[in-house]
């Protein structure tokens, strides 16, 4: 059975996709039950995807179904089933599964449930159908597949202005990485071997041996700048924390856990090319330590719970960077599967976070800012304590699954510091410098994650006033359809809770158990360029562990002091620094720089242009329009004046004329 | 291939031409009983359409029948039995739109002569003699003045078939004299021999007297295919006769034309290769014409109120159009096998054809005595109440303004790629020239068309309320036409086929069964 699902890994793809297909067309019979057939065809992909998990050993590929196939381009719709993708499949589909039964909960009642639940179908489709596509062209295909139903579960609430901007600009600013990723295409197809862009071509040896220096740092670049929009790196992070207005189940599934680390799958998919390339690893590590720091500081004074959450993600991708690029010579198969670990981690545990905080934001009637509430642990213990435990994965404290991830991505770097004297330059200070920002990020994260936590289940017990501004517009829009709930905080129904008690028991075990028996390794050294090589040999790295461990420590009984009693610390410290306070508040006013130097220049060249439009093209167009009325109407036109005499004499001397011009030329 | 007697050579002539002789017999015999038997239009109708069934079957058996092309009248090629076949199927809508538009007593004549003029043409696409082309051409117009005078005797139609038969015996006149210099060249009128010698012998035809050829061929043949300066009939004629005999002139004289111009100028000068004078004046003349006649077409098009007079200027343009395909097909077989002109103008005259007549079939049946439809605003309004029949109109419109994905557009597509890819040599720039000019002029004629379709769609109706009586034949005709148009162009590739192995076969010339020179006259 096992080979039959090998041989035929479309199958995954295609049930969330009839899944979906059912909940848009039969939405309207369906109704309350519209969850189902996608609950169930993400629950049978995650069934399959286990099988391949567990079964498939090495690297198969399926047979290939014609696609495109015209001179010099020939795309065959190719899957391939190896370490790397089956791990992504096994993870995408069992974060899904949770997800969509978490949300046929938190979503009741709201008018758009089908269109919902068969927007999630469609997006697990896509995105199962990313991780196990073959060939370069097919992943772009899903990986525009993912973006646009990001596209429309951010802007879900599609009537509320803030969402839609917010929609609007995930799929602009995805749209600048898709450009990279457009043009590596193009310049791969112009200089691979049989203009084939197959994986198994592109990081064949003999076609990596044949590129020039300049095609592979080129190339690489342009993947990575791509990676960047999808994965929320900085420059183009910008988007991910606005994309938190669509609904909790999405940004737990797509904007945490899945979508937003295709920008890590593809780069770790294309190690074999990257590492022949130290100056593109060496700037993924600064990218994503720089954007790992900078969001870490963020989410330090925001008091939105999901922005916190979402600034963590944004954090968290620059440490999975940071793994990325710390591959230096044969440390890569190490770094990049420590990466792809935080990766797998990471969904677990971040995913589970972002359904607490639905829970908790469900609980309060739409309310999440973490000033109006407090000390919710009594009133909804069992999301506290999952809470609690997610973010202690987050925080990277022995012995749950963070840890475990974070410390291997640390060690790596640590390890590179030393790799990477052999390229001599700067690299070796560089990567140190990354090591220490690294473990001084950890540290924040564990600070930032405690302070939510605390703010938000410690302290005296405060909800949210009946006639919060901010409750009834927002519970009205998440339709909750019962109404604005007069008794907050209760805790959510068993549908909800449930799928967050499977994912704490994942953040606690998945690290121990895939990452310390050495069993994730194993599995994903069959991925092209992520097998270790004979001479590596690495030990757990003390030192690493136990400055990173104390240090976040350290941040979580700080946090504990300031925020578990509410003291009036914070505030001290926040006036003491208040330019920096501000700035991070204000999210270091990046959005702003965007408005200056990208938006209204793009403004004022439109302007510019609709003027050039309105003036210069409009008019030449009407005399594009009326030249030629008036050379037939007032030219030609008479010359049809009815007598037939004249049309004889004018064909008569026409003829004439001809021949005596034809008859000259061929003298002359 | 063996060299029949001249007995048998005669036998294989007729049995090739037994489509032809069917026609031409029931023809006869439909005029003759004419006088005798009265029998209600629809009987007559029955009967043409059967005998254009028999036609077709017939054109499948003798398909494949050939002879010995410098021994015979006429040749059975690719290119023979695809515009048959496309003059039959034509024949079949034509007289879809024409079985109401005669009255009894005249119906017996009507379809007689609508059959011999399908004869005529069907003579002309497998013509191999330059005289038994010319007998295939007055088969066509002598009928054409015996409807033009039958339709309808008022003042404007007598004044149309008038000045129809006069400017057309005069083109008579020029193409019979082109023909005799042809002949006077080579001393054989056997077209496929003419193009042998032309192709084998240097300085055949000669130069100077080519030339008067050349000329005048294409003066005679460009009225029939209404190229400016011999198209002035057209708009006088088209306006003042009824809309199923603009239908007919519009199509059948054009494309038997151009069939005409691929058998003798293009098959015979064309041989010559590039390199000769006379192929490069050749190019030279079909792109003046091609350029002149499409821009004339389109712009004075634009000035145009009345719907038969606009789609008269629509078809000259059209005639502009396809002459780029013969100026290119002037280099057919030339430098690796180039049969793009060829193949571009053989698929875009059924492209046209079928929305040409689409349009008019729409016209004919929303025209009706008290309400009729004769200038453009006349249409305001149709999409509200019939609007099967409006998008069928638009269509076809959308096509002649050559619209993707429609016929129109794949046809216009190729016909300007394969001047650009022509584009070799000396005269490479006239031929991008040529390329240019035609996509600038579909870009002026789109105007024309879609202010039909504006007014069609967008503006409110005027006056009384359409009058429309859709028999199924009309119908038929137009839902053929509409589907062909689009069918036609998504899904090009068999008509394409076809028309690439019709274009092969213009300027094939085997090698002869015994190499005797005929006797050369060479004048210098």
């Amino acid at each position: 059975m096992t080979e039959f699902f090998v041989h035929n890994a479309w199958i995954v793809p295609v049930l969330p996709l009839l899944g979906g297909l059912i909940a848009a067309v039969g939405g309207r019979r369906l109704k309350a039950y519209s969850y189902l057939p996608v609950a169930v065809g993400i629950g049978l992909a995650f069934l399959v995807s286990l099988v391949l998990l567990t079964g498939s050993g090495g690297h198969t590929q399926p047979t290939a179904i014609e696609w495109i196939d015209v001179a010099g381009l020939n795309v065959p719709f190719q899957f391939r089933v190896d370490g790397l993708t089956t791990m992504m499949l096994a993870m995408v589909t069992f974060v899904a599964t949770l997800v969509t039964v978490f949300a046929s909960g938190y979503m009741a009642g709201d008018p758009g449930y089908p269109r919902f639940f068969a927007i999630v179908g469609l997006f697990v489709a896509s995105m199962t159908g990313l991780v196990l596509s073959s060939h370069f062209i097919l992943t772009y295909v899903f990986w525009e597949g993912v973006g646009v139903c990001s596209y429309l579960l951010i802007g879900f609430w599609h009537s509320k202005p803030s969402a839609a901007a917010a929609a609007k600009k995930a799929f602009l600013v995805n749209r600048i990485g898709d450009f990279g990723f457009a043009i590596a295409l193009f310049w791969l197809w112009s200089v691979c071997i049989g203009h084939d862009l197959s994986y198994d071509n592109v990081f064949s040896k003999a076609n990596l041996a044949g590129l020039q220096h300049h095609d592979i740092v080129g190339i690489s670049f342009l993947l990575f700048w791509a990676a960047t929009a999808k994965s929320a790196q900085f420059p183009l992070y910008v988007w991910l924390p606005d994309a938190m207005e669509g609904p909790t189940p999405v940004s737990a599934l797509i904007h945490a856990a899945t979508m937003v680390t295709a920008g890590v799958y593809l780069i770790a998919r294309s190690t074999p090319l990257i590492v022949l390339a130290p100056e593109v690893q060496a700037s993924v590590a600064a990218v994503g330590c720089f954007t790992a720091l900078l969001a870490a500081l963020i989410a330090l004074t925001q008091n939105d719970l999901k922005r916190v959450m979402a600034y963590s993600t944004v954090s968290q991708l620059g440490f999975m960077f940071m793994g990325l690029g710390a591959g230096v010579g044969n440390l890569a198969a190490f770094a990049v599967i420590g990466a792809m670990f935080h990766l797998f981690t990471h969904a677990f545990f971040k995913a589970l976070l972002f359904l607490a905080s639905g829970s908790v934001m469900h609980s309060m009637g739409g309310v999440i800012d973490m000033r109006r509430f407090g000390g919710l642990r009594k009133r909804m213990p069992i999301t506290c304590i999952t809470f609690a435990l997610g973010s202690l994965a987050l925080m990277g404290i022995p012995p749950f699954a963070g840890f475990w991830s974070k410390d291997e991505i640390l060690s790596s770097l640590h390890l590179a510091s030393f790799k990477s004297e052999a390229l001599g330059g700067i690299y070796p200070t560089l990567y140190l410098v990354i090591y220490w920002t690294a473990i001084a990020t950890a540290a924040l994260t564990a600070f930032y994650t405690g302070r939510a936590f605390f703010m938000t289940f410690f302290g005296p017990e405060r909800l949210p006033k009946p006639d919060d501004p901010e409750a009834d517009p927002a519970d009205a829009g998440h339709g909750h359809g019962d109404g604005p709930d007069p008794h907050f905080g209760h805790e959510v129904a068993p549908v909800m809770w449930v799928p967050l008690a499977i994912l704490a028991f994942c953040a606690v075990v998945v690290g121990a158990l895939f990452g310390l028996t050495g069993w994730f390794a194993h599995h994903l050294e069959h991925s092209p360029g992520l097998a270790e090589p004979e001479d590596f040999h690495h030990a757990f790295d003390w030192f690493t562990a136990t400055v990173s461990t104390t240090g976040a420590l350290l941040a979580l009984g700080l946090s504990y002091l300031f925020y578990a009693q509410r003291g009036p610390i914070p505030a001290r410290i926040a006036g003491q620094i208040r330019p920096l306070y501000l700035a991070s508040l204000h999210k270091f006013y990046v959005d702003e720089i965007y408005n200056w130097i990208v938006v209204l220049p793009t403004k004022v060249l439109a302007g510019a242009a609709e003027f050039f439009d309105i003036v210069v093209v409009e008019n030449l167009v009407r005399l594009a329009g009326w030249l030629p009325r008036v050379f037939g109407k007032s030219l030609l036109a008479p010359f049809q004046n009815g007598l037939i005499q004249y049309y004889a004499a004018v064909t008569a001397l026409s003829v004439a004329g001809l021949l005596f011009v034809f008859l000259w030329l061929s003298v002359n | 291939m063996i060299a029949l007697t001249p007995f048998a050579s005669a036998v294989q002539t007729l049995r090739i031409l037994t489509p032809e002789l069917i026609l031409l017999a029931v023809a006869t015999a439909m005029m003759t009983a004419g006088a005798f038997v009265r029998l209600p239009r629809r009987a007559w109708s029955i009967l043409s359409a059967a005998t254009l069934g028999l036609g077709i079957v017939a054109l499948f058996l003798v398909r494949g029948e050939t002879y010995d092309p410098y021994a015979g009248l006429v040749v059975n090629d690719a290119l023979a039995f695809y515009s048959r076949l496309i003059f039959l199927l034509t024949g079949l809508i034509v007289l879809g739109m024409a079985h109401d538009q005669v009255d009894d007593a005249r119906a017996p004549e009507f379809f007689g002569a609508l059959l011999m003029i399908n004869a005529g043409a069907m003579l002309v696409c497998s013509a191999n003699e330059l005289v038994f082309l010319f007998v295939g051409l007055e088969l066509v117009s002598i009928p054409t003045y015996l409807l033009l005078y039958l339709a309808r005797r008022n003042a404007s139609t007598q004044e149309a078939a008038t000045k129809y038969f006069f400017l057309s015996i005069f083109s008579s006149a020029l193409l019979l004299f082109g023909m005799a210099y042809l002949y006077g060249t080579t001393g054989v009128s056997n077209l496929k021999a003419l193009a042998y010698l032309s192709k084998t012998m240097a300085n055949v035809p000669q130069l100077q007297l080519g030339l008067v050829a050349l000329v005048f061929l294409m003066a005679g043949l460009g009225f029939r295919i209404a190229a400016v300066p011999f198209h002035f009939y057209a708009p006088d004629v088209y306006q003042g006769s009824p809309a199923i005999l603009a239908a007919l002139l519009a199509w059948v004289p054009k494309g038997l034309g151009f069939v005409a111009i691929l058998r003798t100028v293009v098959a015979v000068i064309g041989a010559q290769g590039a390199e000769s004078a006379l192929n490069q004046k050749a190019v030279l003349l079909a792109a003046i014409l091609a350029a002149v006649t499409m821009t004339l077409g389109n712009t004075v098009a634009l000035a145009q109120n009345n719907l038969k007079r606009l789609l008269a200027y629509s078809s000259i343009a059209h005639a502009g159009y396809l002459m780029i395909g013969v100026a290119v097909a002037f280099r057919n077989g030339s430098s690796g096998g180039v049969t793009l002109g060829a193949e571009s103008l053989l698929y875009y005259l059924v492209a046209y054809a079928a929305m040409t007549l689409g349009a008019f079939a729409v016209i004919i049946a929303i025209n009706s005595g008290d309400r009729p439809v004769e200038t453009v605003d006349d249409m305001a309004g149709l999409a509200a109440t019939h609007r099967p029949l409006a998008l069928a109109m638009a269509v076809c419109l959308f096509s002649l303004a050559g619209i993707p994905p429609l016929a129109g557009f794949v046809g216009k597509f190729e016909l300007f790629t394969s001047a650009w890819s022509a584009s070799r040599g000396d005269d490479a720039s006239l031929f991008q020239c040529l390329a240019l000019i035609g996509a600038i002029n579909s870009a002026i004629g789109a105007y024309y068309y879609l202010r039909i379709v504006v007014v069609m769609f967008l503006r409110p109706a005027t006056g009384k309320p359409f009058s429309v009586r859709l028999t199924w034949p009309t119908g038929a005709a137009i839902t053929a036409c509409t589907l062909l148009t689009l069918v036609l162009g998504i899904f090009a590739s068999p008509i394409m086929e076809a028309a690439h192995e019709a274009a092969i076969a213009v300027s094939d010339t085997p090698a002869p069964l015994e190499l005797a020179p005929p006797k050369a006259v060479t004048v210098r």
